[in-house]
């Protein structure tokens, strides 16, 4: 039988679900349900750079259509092997790039970068587990999928199947500080980052393109969220200016955008975010009424606003206040 | 800073637009505020026993959101100022299955004007202040709030990493004016599981763990001493105000699974 | 209006075509899949947007139906307030359950496993709430993000009821609105609790 029509919760309702799962929200903005023929023609690689291949990820949440295929995932091939920039957000979200490389090279699949705890980056590691690559991640991010990991796998099951999520990939190297990956023909330098977008963010440069991979230390078009510490990640992002790149791949949004100004527009809304939320807790406004107006001006910038911006206030307020 | 997930699931509702109320459910109809009315006396006479309870608008005001944005981080405001006159003052949440949320006993250092908690909110309830005054006598202020679902909502995360920092503490201190008293903010890492909360992966109910009572005095007056239990929510934050006499702020913590924290923390000074 | 998202051109042409226009979610904001059985995991969570074999309605569709001819019957199979193992003696312990006035509260009947006499109990008090009838209409409900009711309706839809109704906003999407009544469990319900696991 039909369902009949019933008001979705609008308004202060949706923002705690969102919160629920933490980086994955299952808030199903406009996704329009994705046949599996119609997902495989979604998605191409653009080539950002010479044997630098990117999927750019679907500005959405993560729903039973599209695989929580919402970041932007690729590869780079150097002369050795291929390193997976980011695996994707589901078994099959990997494994249709695994294919797409397949289709590109012959080389081995050597390496597979796990850029941080959230299962839109880590949850298509599975389906290279053939490959045998090394698996790279933060120091702190073995302890970060111990605490959510199979939280985060339920849900993906809840949503499209265990056949479709696949399993917890754990890094088998881990980078404290930073560390050097050869390709032969090519070098990617890693840093770990402090806590910023989360406490486990790997970010990576390569030699021959001179392009940053800061994963989620970086949104573009996509509303950020914050997971770790807002003034930390204003801090990393300091970091992130400093390293010498002017082009960059971010986490979400187009394949590849020049640094500086991205750089900008993102330290513009999480500065909002802090200021105005500082100004909140020193007017004695309370936390459950900062989220309806904090970074509120910022909105017109970001898609999907509505959606993680009151949670960024509810964490961003609870960080500060302790200042 | 660790991530922060300690938000209920979205079980308040946000106001609906209402056509029209068939003339049997309009708001209001008095069975309801009955059944609130005879809990109120069941849960009065098991904290009070017989004791009068009179309402009041001056002795205690009691400030809730009407809608909570999130039924697990509920602010509420105690306002009481005839600092001498008031002893103690409990919180009561009625349709908490916890209901006695806070009690908080004042000693000599303590400046009542102004008291905020944080609390979970289980369903739509009355909430009861009731104060005591030096003379033994209670009153009390009452607020609707609408919020589901504070006690048992899940902590969306890990125990192990909700109970990350657990104990650490933070105090604020406003402005001090010379001779008046002054506002403090103190803030404590506790996930307070409620022993309602079932964990999403292992679908076991996370035990109760929570801080049972906490001190606070100024030297070695006391300001305040709190008990409560469950309905207190995770990451205790608490504004109250004291007297201030130069000598360091004292805060005493104690929770139900035996943690027990102290800390020191220096006062702003009386005089310029 | 939620915004709306932009999506590639080329997914939005594939997409259009396999639009799922129709079903509004009944409560969760994401199309979370009808399990092909029970569903097995944790009672709070997301929930599908239908229920095969059964009508999925709103607070205001419960109250037509019970304004109606056909009288419902109303089944709350919400879980009891769990009481921590360690509270403490001494400190007040008062579970409350409001619920729609007149439901029956079999807490914990979408709960699966159910032991066999406890699913036998369900149908035999269900059975004996609608007279027999399975074609008497049934409203089930829990909390919002709830699979309890879910889980609770597609037994009885099983069973060969035709009048199942889902009400996935349960408690919470009543009480908006409407007046709630405390209940106290179902007394057979009750007696047979120590087969509850």
């Amino acid at each position: 039988m039909a369902a009949s029509s019933v008001h979705p919760k609008q308004g202060t309702g949706l923002s705690r679900r969102h919160a629920l799962f933490g980086g994955l929200c299952l808030c199903c903005a406009a996704t329009a349900g994705l046949s599996p023929r119609a997902y495989a023609e979604a998605f191409t690689l653009e080539e950002v750079g010479p044997g630098i291949f990117i999927r750019k990820g679907l500005i959405a949440d993560a729903d039973a259509a599209n695989l929580d295929a919402i970041a932007n995932i690729g590869f780079i091939v150097g002369k050795t092997g291929v390193l997976v920039t980011e695996s994707g957000g589901s078994l099959a979200d990997g494994q249709w790039l695994r294919a797409e490389i397949a289709k590109r090279t012959t080389k081995p699949i050597t390496h597979v970068v796990l850029t941080h705890v959230h299962p839109d980056h880590a949850f298509g590691a599975g389906a290279f587990a053939a490959d045998k690559p090394v698996f790279i991640g933060h120091a702190k991010l073995t302890e970060a999928l111990d605490a959510r990991g199979e939280f985060y796998r339920k849900r993906l099951i809840d949503l499209f199947g265990e056949e479709k999520t696949g399993p917890v990939v754990y890094p088998t190297m881990s980078v404290a500080d930073t560390a050097e990956i050869d390709l032969g023909d090519r070098k990617l330098g890693f840093t770990a980052h402090g806590p910023a977008h989360t406490t486990s963010d790997l970010s990576m440069k390569d030699s021959l393109s001179g392009l940053l991979f800061p994963a989620d230390l970086l949104f573009v078009e996509r509303i950020p969220s914050l997971d770790g510490s807002l003034k930390g990640w204003l801090k990393e992002l300091e970091r992130v200016k400093g390293m010498g790149a002017a082009q960059a791949v971010p986490g979400h949004g187009p394949v590849k955008v020049d640094l500086a100004p991205a750089v900008a527009d993102l330290a513009t809304y999480l500065t909002a975010l802090r200021d105005q939320t500082k100004a909140a807790i020193a007017k004695d406004v309370p936390i459950d009424k900062a989220v309806d107006t904090v970074a509120q001006d910022q909105s017109s910038h970001w898609k999907l606003f509505e959606h993680y911006n009151r949670r960024n206030v509810i964490v961003a307020y609870q960080e500060l206040e302790w200042d | 800073m660790r991530p922060t997930f300690a938000l209920a699931l979205g079980l308040a509702l946000s106001t609906a637009a209402l056509a029209g109320v068939p003339a049997a459910y309009a708001a209001g109809a008095s069975d309801t505020d009955q059944e609130r009315a005879a809990r109120w006396q069941e849960i009065a006479k098991s904290i009070f026993g017989d004791r009068t309870i009179a309402p009041t608008d001056t002795l205690v005001k009691l400030e809730a959101p009407k809608r909570a944005e999130d039924a697990a981080l509920v602010p509420i405001t105690l306002t009481m100022p005839d600092r001498d006159k008031i002893k103690a003052v409990s919180l009561i949440i009625d349709d908490n299955p916890a209901p006695y949320a806070a009690k908080f006993e004042f000693g000599p250092a303590a400046d009542t004007s102004e008291l905020k908690l944080r609390v979970r909110v289980n369903n739509y309830t009355d909430m009861h202040a009731v104060v005591e005054t030096t003379d033994g006598k209670l009153f009390e202020a009452k607020q609707f709030v609408k919020a589901s679902g504070g006690c048992s909502a899940p902590m969306g995360m890990s125990d192990e990493e909700a109970m990350k920092g657990m104990g650490d503490m933070r105090m604020k201190f406003a402005d001090a004016k010379p001779g008046k008293p002054v506002d403090a903010t103190l803030m404590i890492r506790h996930p307070n599981f409620s022993g309602m909360q079932m964990n999403q992966v292992t679908r076991e109910y996370t035990p109760a763990r929570y801080i049972d009572k906490l001190t606070v005095s100024a030297g070695d007056q006391t300001i305040f001493t709190l008990t409560g239990d469950i309905s207190i929510a995770s990451n205790p934050v608490i504004n109250f105000g004291f007297k201030p006499d130069g000598k360091p702020i004292q805060v005493a913590a104690s929770d139900n699974q035996g943690g027990h924290w102290t800390r020191s923390f220096t006062a702003p000074s009386p005089t310029n | 209006m939620r915004a709306r998202s932009i999506l590639p051109r080329m997914a939005a042409v594939a997409a259009a075509a396999f639009c799922l226009a129709a079903a509004q979610p009944a409560d969760s904001p994401v199309n979370v899949p009808e399990p092909s059985g029970l569903y097995t995991g944790p009672q709070r969570g997301y929930t599908p947007p239908t229920l095969k074999g059964a009508k999925v309605v709103d607070a205001a569709a419960v109250v037509a139906l019970i304004d109606g001819p056909d009288k419902p019957v109303l089944i709350d199979v919400a879980m009891r307030e769990k009481k921590p193992a360690n509270f403490p003696e001494g400190r007040l312990w008062l579970p409350v359950h409001p619920s729609i006035p007149g439901a029956v509260w079999l807490p914990n009947a979408g709960a699966v496993p159910l032991a066999p006499e406890r699913e036998a109990l369900f149908f035999e008090r269900v059975s004996q709430l609608t007279g027999g009838d399975k074609a008497k209409p049934v409203v089930v409900f829990c909390h919002v993000e709830c699979w309890g009711s879910w889980n609770a309706g597609k037994r009885l839809v099983e069973k060969g009821y035709t009048a199942v109704h889902w009400f996935p906003l349960g408690v919470e999407g009543w009480q908006d609105q409407h007046e709630t009544r405390n209940l106290t469990e179902d007394p057979a319900w009750k007696k047979s609790q120590a087969a509850e696991r």
